[in-house]
């Protein structure tokens, strides 16, 4: 072992010598650097040459030491320092770099340098300072760095390095400041960072970093300022942590994952002036020790799940300037002591679960207040007219909340007012004050936002309305109960983006001073009483994007200038009363998504030109006086997904192109002149929910496919001759049997009714002699005199006697269909059994009926293989179902699994004895047992002949009701005989 | 269509005095793209990147969970590129930007929308391949990239899909032959003239991207 240790040290002593040796054969030296310097700049380009100052100036004619951005040390002559930073340069860093081997600083930050980081670069030993801050590194950060054992600052930040952050970096003992920031680090926090004890500011903000903020296990006083921005990170915050940092001035945790509440030593860092963790996922109560955080400046805790009230001692943050809480479950009222924070400058607890009052003297301290935000909480009360003391406001939201009585008029003298939003309040304005408000209002020469949107202001709409700010982007003002009309002057806010006057009670003609609202996005008058016409100063509006203008009383046509609004995409000017045709120009404008021009008095025909607004999604045309055929180019648009052309007199056949409108999910042409027949291409339309055809003079088949089958019969009714399936309510159709596979559900339909009739007798038959079962032992003298014969009830019959099966004339479902009650002519209340397959006939739809044909257990086993439906089917059904009347037991009993099934129950026991399996509700009268047992053994036998599983072997329809009879005669002679 | 909370503000001002670290990462995104673009008629002015989201901007519609579902910018003058921001609005289906005067290459990003069931980048000067990420896109009925400089051929993937109702690559610089699988089967040649395509696939005899 010893010899082997003695070994390595001779090896590495030789080692050394020889690296001796070659250092001597080049002592470096100022021409070392010279070399290494140039290197750089043979590497080093600029997007503009004439601006590469290095081309130039970096001359070996002149000393390395004058050329810019290099500085010599004066004892040994050597480049101390490199700063090239802000130069607009690009290139690599070459290798050589490592030879300048005095150098203490280095600073490219502001160029354009790509490439990898050179692994030479950590044999500049004597390095203080490093800055490639903004430029294109890549790769990862070389681990070999950490040999900078005298590095200070590590500055990295904004270029595209990947990876995760080298454990070395703790090697670096003298580390200060380490800003990694804006690159796309990946992996874990490594803790070793955290051991450096000289380090004063973290800085790992806006990467990839994932698994959680590492534990401080010692003190480190000089660590000030901890920036983990937008990462990944997650977990709770380590509770070990922020006692050992008394001097932490800032800690910006925000935009990562962090979880569970705040551990209370952070209160312990009674330094800190800057605290963020805004968007997380913290939950659990601010704690009144965030009292002693006096120093704070900014306490940003928005975007988390914090609940409870807000601490009192909140109060006691005396430096606070930016204050938000927003976006979290706060609730309580807001402690008043919050707004004597002089200092503050934002106040924002928006979309909480705040209550209560805003303290009258609200804005009395608050001298450098610039936002208040409010919104989106439970606040009521009064708007403080004190508020109007916060002069420095410019932004006052105070919206969705419960405020009511007087908007004061004094919000008008916060002159540096940008920003007003009171809208979805209870706020009004007494009819002389919305004058003297808006006057007020036109004191802020900087509004640029203002709604009051859905508030009962209950006021006429002031002409001073045209004097407010020039620079006002958006005024909204719907829901507010606004009367009177609307003034000319309106057109002067040039700046308006957004107007919306909607849902008021406003009356008189829309005014015709548009021209300079050129920068209008969005007109809503929307549900007003304007009257008059459109006027064609509107086409003056060359932003307009919206234009809303229904449920008016707007008269004579569209505009024909229409065509000039080129940014339209939306138009509404539905439920007026406007006439004449709809101008040809409308359909030049190619680009629009909706168009709404439903219940005017609009006529002629339709253009064929409909067919360019190739993306419109909505077109709603109903009611109207519309003529003529639909023309078959609105098969183009493809976008459609509303169609509405319905209450009109149009006439023609409904075009094949209809089944172009792939996007169709609503159509409805109800209400016209149609005749034809409907194209079977409108199958192909998968997203159609909604149809109406009805009230029209369509013939011919409905077609069956794709959404048909969902379709109900309001939507044909009323038309000339529709034919289709029954429960559509038109007449069958007719057809050779050459077509009729076309149509599957008939070629169901057409097995089925029959068997339907036959099964429905055999199931009231059977009903019948259960009741009279039941009736014998309920009545101590026996009726002994046979039963009535049964009757045959036509389908018909049922139908009417149940109503159609009425809901109403439900008693009761089981797991084989439902029984209702039936009053026949006669006046005989009969209880009518269905396998389900009754509603065939009735309007469910075909799903819920192929599933209840469907039904488990009582299906046959050549439905259930090949899906087979014929009157065998029936007659299996109703083997079972005798089956479990007499055995109560259901086919789908827990009892029946795998092979085991009720039949093959009932056959095997049957064998042995009936005892095993009948209801044994039915027996308990000794005098009456033996002729009940010998009854049900024949009707199981009966049973078990419906239930043979060959189709072909199964007993005839028309013997049940034989069998059944028989087994009744034997069942009377037996009661007679024991009586 | 559009939502009625567009006439109103709704959603309260969250935030303070850093605009640009809006919370809401679709209007990051939105935010993102409009710094790409030359605006020249100011359609994007109310993109105000203060809000919590930006469901009452023009051009934006949201769905009732307040996210962005479409994007209207079709024939609106507007220049510039588009970005991998465009990935970050995971709820769009639609997104219009038809005639305009975009270049740079189609973001692969928009592979990232599975909701998407509309494209319409035709008619603007964008550049590069036809990502082959949008056959990721399941719910794609429109595609429309017609008139623009694209190059490569037809991704392969695209064959699979299936509810593509309409594909038009006509007027670019496409090259190889083109698909027969799937959708393609239905497209007329008119969706793919104007290029340099050698005609239909012959599966098994030239390879698909014969010619590029």
């Amino acid at each position: 072992m010893d010899r082997v240790l003695l070994l390595c040290v001779i090896l590495l002593l030789v080692r050394c010598y020889n690296m001796a040796i070659s250092v001597d054969a080049t002592i470096p030296n100022i021409a070392t650097d010279q070399a290494a310097l140039l290197a750089l700049k043979f590497g080093i380009s600029h997007p503009d040459p004439d601006h590469n100052i290095l081309a130039s100036n970096w001359s070996a004619n002149t000393s390395v030491c004058s050329w810019i951005g290099v500085t010599c040390g004066s004892k040994h002559h050597r480049v101390i320092a490199l700063n090239l930073s802000y130069m607009g340069l690009e290139g690599t860093i070459p290798p050589q770099i490592g030879n300048l081997s005095f150098l203490v600083s280095l600073r490219l930050r502001n160029n354009s340098f790509h490439g990898s980081v050179p692994n030479e670069l950590s044999r500049l030993y004597r390095l203080k300072n490093l800055n490639f801050g903004f430029n294109n590194f890549n790769g990862e950060i070389p681990s070999s760095l950490g040999l900078l054992s005298k590095l200070r600052d590590l500055f990295l930040f904004g270029n595209r390095f990947t990876g995760a952050i080298p454990q070395s970096i703790s090697n670096m003992s003298s580390l200060e400041r380490i800003g990694l920031a804006f690159n796309g680090l990946s992996g874990y926090i490594p803790s070793s960072l955290f051991n450096i004890s000289t380090l004063k500011q973290i800085d790992l903000g806006d990467n990839k970093l994932s698994g959680p903020m590492p534990s401080i296990l010692f003190n480190m006083p000089s660590l000030q300022k901890i920036d983990l921005y937008s990462n990944e990170l997650s977990g709770r915050l380590p509770t070990d942590t922020f006692d050992h940092l008394p001097n932490l001035q800032w800690l910006q945790l925000s935009h990562n994952r962090f979880y569970g509440g705040l551990p209370s030593t952070l209160f312990s860092c009674k330094q800190l002036q800057y605290l963020s963790v805004w968007f997380n996922n913290f939950t659990g109560i601010v704690p009144p020790a965030i009292g002693n955080l006096t120093m704070l400046t900014t306490l940003y805790l928005a975007e988390n799940n914090f609940a409870g009230a807000i601490p009192n001692e909140i109060g006691h943050l005396q430096n606070l300037e930016n204050l938000n809480i927003g976006d979290n479950h706060f609730s309580g009222p807001i402690p008043f002591e919050v707004f004597n924070i002089t200092t503050l400058q934002i106040i924002g607890m928006p979309l909480n679960n705040l209550s209560g009052p805003l303290p009258s003297n609200l804005g009395l301290f608050l001298p450098n207040l610039q936002r208040l935000l409010f919104g989106g909480n439970e606040l009521n009360g009064t708007i403080p007219s004190s508020i109007s003391n916060a002069s420095q406001l410019t932004h006052l939201d105070l919206s969705t909340n419960s405020f009511s009585g007087f908007i004061p008029n004094t919000i008008g003298n916060l002159g540096l007012l940008q920003y007003l939003n009171l809208e979805f309040n209870n706020l009004t304005i007494g009819s002389p004050e919305m004058n003297s408000l808006f006057s007020s209002l036109s004191n802020c020469i900087y509004l640029e936002i203002l709604s009051f949107t859905e508030n009962p202001l209950n006021a006429i709409l002031p002409n001073s309305i045209g004097n407010l700010s020039t620079s006002l982007q958006k005024m909204l003002l719907g829901g507010c109960n606004i009367k009177g009309s609307i003034f000319q002057d309106i057109g002067n806010l040039s700046s308006l983006t957004s107007l919306d006057l909607g849902d008021n009670e406003l009356v008189g003609l829309i005014p015709t001073a548009w021209g300079k609202l050129g920068m209008l996005q969005g007109l809503s008058l929307d549900n007003n009483r304007l009257q008059g016409p459109i006027p064609s100063n509107l086409c003056h509006l060359k932003s307009l994007f919206e234009l809303y203008l229904r449920d008016n009383e707007l008269v004579g046509q569209i505009p024909g200038c229409i065509n000039n609004l080129v940014l339209l995409r939306y138009l509404r000017l539905g439920s007026n009363k406007l006439t004449s045709t709809v101008p040809l120009s409308l359909w030049n404008l190619t680009d629009l998504l909706e168009v709404d021009l439903s219940s005017n008095s609009l006529s002629g025909r339709l253009s064929l030109e409909l067919g360019n607004l190739k993306v419109l999604g909505d077109l709603d045309l109903s009611n109207n006086r519309l003529s003529g055929d639909i023309p078959m180019t609105i098969g183009s648009l493809k976008d459609l997904q509303i169609l509405s052309l319905a209450g009109n007199q149009l006439e023609g056949s409904i075009p094949e192109s209809f089944g172009d409108l792939v996007s169709l999910e609503f159509l409805d042409v109800s209400g016209n002149n149609l005749s034809g027949e409907i194209p079977k291409s409108l199958e192909a339309l998968v997203y159609l929910k909604y149809l109406n055809v009805s009230f029209n003079r369509l013939r011919g088949e409905i077609p069956t496919k794709g959404p048909f089958m969902n379709f109900l019969a309001a939507s044909f009714m009323s038309n000339e001759a529709l034919c289709g399936a029954p429960q559509l309510k038109v007449l069958p159709c007719k057809r050779d049997a050459s077509r009729s596979k076309k149509s599957r559900i008939r070629h169901i339909l057409a097995f089925l009714l029959p068997a339907v009739g036959l099964t429905l007798i055999l199931v009231a038959a059977s009903l019948v002699l259960i009741l009279k079962k039941c009736h014998k032992k309920s009545t101590s003298s026996v009726d002994l005199s046979p039963l009535a014969p049964w009757r045959r009830v036509s389908h018909q019959e049922l139908l009417r006697a149940t109503e159609g099966f009425n809901p109403n004339k439900l008693i009761g479902e089981g797991s084989f269909g439902s029984v209702y009650k039936a009053t026949f002519l006669d006046d005989m209340v009969a209880h009518v059994a269905d396998f389900g397959i009754a509603k065939l006939l009735g309007d469910e739809d075909l799903i819920k009926r192929t599933m209840t044909l469907a039904t488990i257990g009582y299906m046959a086993p050549e439905y259930g293989s090949e899906g087979i439906v014929s009157a065998r089917g029936d007659v299996y059904s109703y083997g079972i179902l005798l089956m479990e009347t007499f055995t109560r037991k259901k086919p789908i009993d827990d009892m029946f699994v795998e092979e085991m099934n009720l039949k093959r129950w009932v056959e095997e026991s049957l064998v042995v004895s009936i005892v095993k399996i009948i209801d044994a509700s039915l027996l308990g009268d000794e005098r009456y047992d033996a002729a009940t047992m010998d009854t049900v053994s024949s009707i199981m036998g009966l049973a078990l002949d419906c239930c043979v599983d060959s189709p072909e072997e199964r007993i005839n329809t028309r013997s049940i009701p034989i069998a059944l009879n028989k087994i009744k005669s034997k069942f009377l002679q037996d009661l007679q005989r024991t009586a | 269509m559009a939502p009625l909370s567009l006439f109103s503000i709704l959603v309260p001002f969250l935030l303070c005095l850093t605009p640009s670290s809006s919370t809401n990462s679709e209007g990051n995104a939105l935010h993102a793209l409009r710094s790409r673009l030359f605006d020249p008629n100011n359609v994007l002015q109310s993109w105000d990147p203060t809000l919590v989201n930006p469901c009452t901007w023009f051009h934006v519609t949201c769905d009732d969970s307040n996210h962005v579902i479409r994007l209207d910018l079709g024939n609106s003058n507007i220049s510039g590129t588009l970005g991998s921001e465009l990935g970050e609005l995971k709820h769009l289906q639609y997104l219009l930007l038809y005639r305009n005067e975009i270049v740079g290459k189609i973001p692969k990003e928009l592979g990232n929308l599975e909701n998407l069931v509309s494209i319409d980048l035709y008619e603007n000067r964008l550049e590069g391949e036809i990502p082959k990420s949008l056959a990721k896109l399941k719910s794609l009925r429109f595609l429309r990239l017609n008139n623009n400089k694209l190059t490569g051929s037809i991704p392969r993937e695209l064959t699979g899909l299936s509810n593509l109702k309409v594909l038009d690559v006509s007027n670019n610089n496409l090259c190889g032959t083109i698909p027969v699988d799937g959708p393609f089967a239905t497209f007329p040649l008119k969706s793919f003239e104007n290029n340099r395509l050698n005609g239909p696939e012959l599966k098994g005899l030239v390879p698909y991207d014969f010619g590029c």
